[in-house]
């Protein structure tokens, strides 16, 4: 029988890189130290494709409960537009010890959406930095200009 | 936190514990892969049955329903409902780590007499952080 123990922390820098903010979401109400840095607990979940062969452009979510501090998250980052996630993932023992088997991912936020339970942010892998646009841009406002209220868009 | 559930000894006691968040993966080939999602077990069960209480008992119970129920937050159980029971039993029971004590339905009321009642509660012990 293989059995399988796996904390995963989150490390999120708001896209304004003046507010961290750090997660695992293994240990119950407990704060752990991972490479010197405080983790609290959160219970959120990721999923999504983490590496491809291509490299190119996976999106990865990560789920919360839409709770106060889960809505801070997306309100402190402009929808979650342009944040840095640094998101590892670590095996443990039996005893809940850290193994030294561990992969990290490093992924940039795209967006977010939540409805009344659930708040899902979205990210894609840095490997998007090879694209012509870095970070990945949303259409909006600041690179469009004023945008119409209908889908009528006529590109000039 | 709500106010303690009320201090009547039941006349009987049904406890299951908690379970850990374990996902389990089988092959076809039989073979069997479990991965845990957490360190704290949840889901505690635990049914209480006060058999011909006065009426005042059950309406205690319900009422303590009403206030936990829109409150939306778990309880304390107080020793008195634990009449009768060892130490180390009742201490895995009556608080376990991080877990909380709320309504799983509403409670069941009989009535078997004039004004005499039996309540049938039926309560989760679930994480709360």
């Amino acid at each position: 029988m293989s059995n399988l123990r796996l904390v995963q922390f989150f490390d999120y820098l708001t896209g304004d890189g003046l507010t961290r903010y750090r997660y695992q979401n293994y240990f119950v109400g407990q704060n752990k130290t991972y490479n010197s840095n405080s983790y609290a607990f959160a219970p959120f979940q990721s999923s999504g494709s983490l590496s491809t062969l291509t490299g190119d452009n996976e999106t990865v979510t990560v789920l919360f409960p839409a709770t106060e501090y889960a809505i801070r998250l997306v309100d402190a980052s402009g929808g979650n537009r342009q944040s840095e996630l640094t998101l590892t993932t670590l095996w443990l023992t039996a005893e809940n010890e850290y193994s030294s088997l561990q992969f990290t991912e490093t992924l940039i936020g795209i967006g977010s959406s939540f409805d009344d339970t659930t708040l899902e942010l979205r990210f894609r892998t840095a490997m998007d930095s090879v694209g012509a646009n870095f970070p990945t841009r949303t259409f909006n406002r600041d690179n469009a200009g004023i945008l119409p209220i209908n889908a009528e868009l006529s590109l000039r | 936190m709500a106010r303690t559930f009320p201090s009547y000894v039941p006349s009987a006691r049904s406890f299951t514990p908690g379970e850990y968040p374990v996902r389990t993966y089988r092959s076809q080939s039989g073979v069997v892969s479990k991965r845990i999602y957490g360190n704290k077990p949840t889901n505690y069960e635990l049914q209480l049955t006060f058999a011909n209480v006065d009426d005042s008992v059950a309406n205690d119970i319900v009422a303590h329903y009403e206030d936990t129920a829109k409150q939306l937050e778990g309880f304390n159980l107080p020793n008195e409902v634990f009449g009768g029971m060892g130490s180390g039993l009742k201490s895995k029971i009556q608080a376990p780590s991080n877990v909380t004590w709320s309504y799983a339905s509403p409670p069941q009321i009989k009535s078997v007499f004039i004004d005499v009642s039996t309540v049938e509660v039926s309560l989760i012990g679930e994480i709360n952080v």
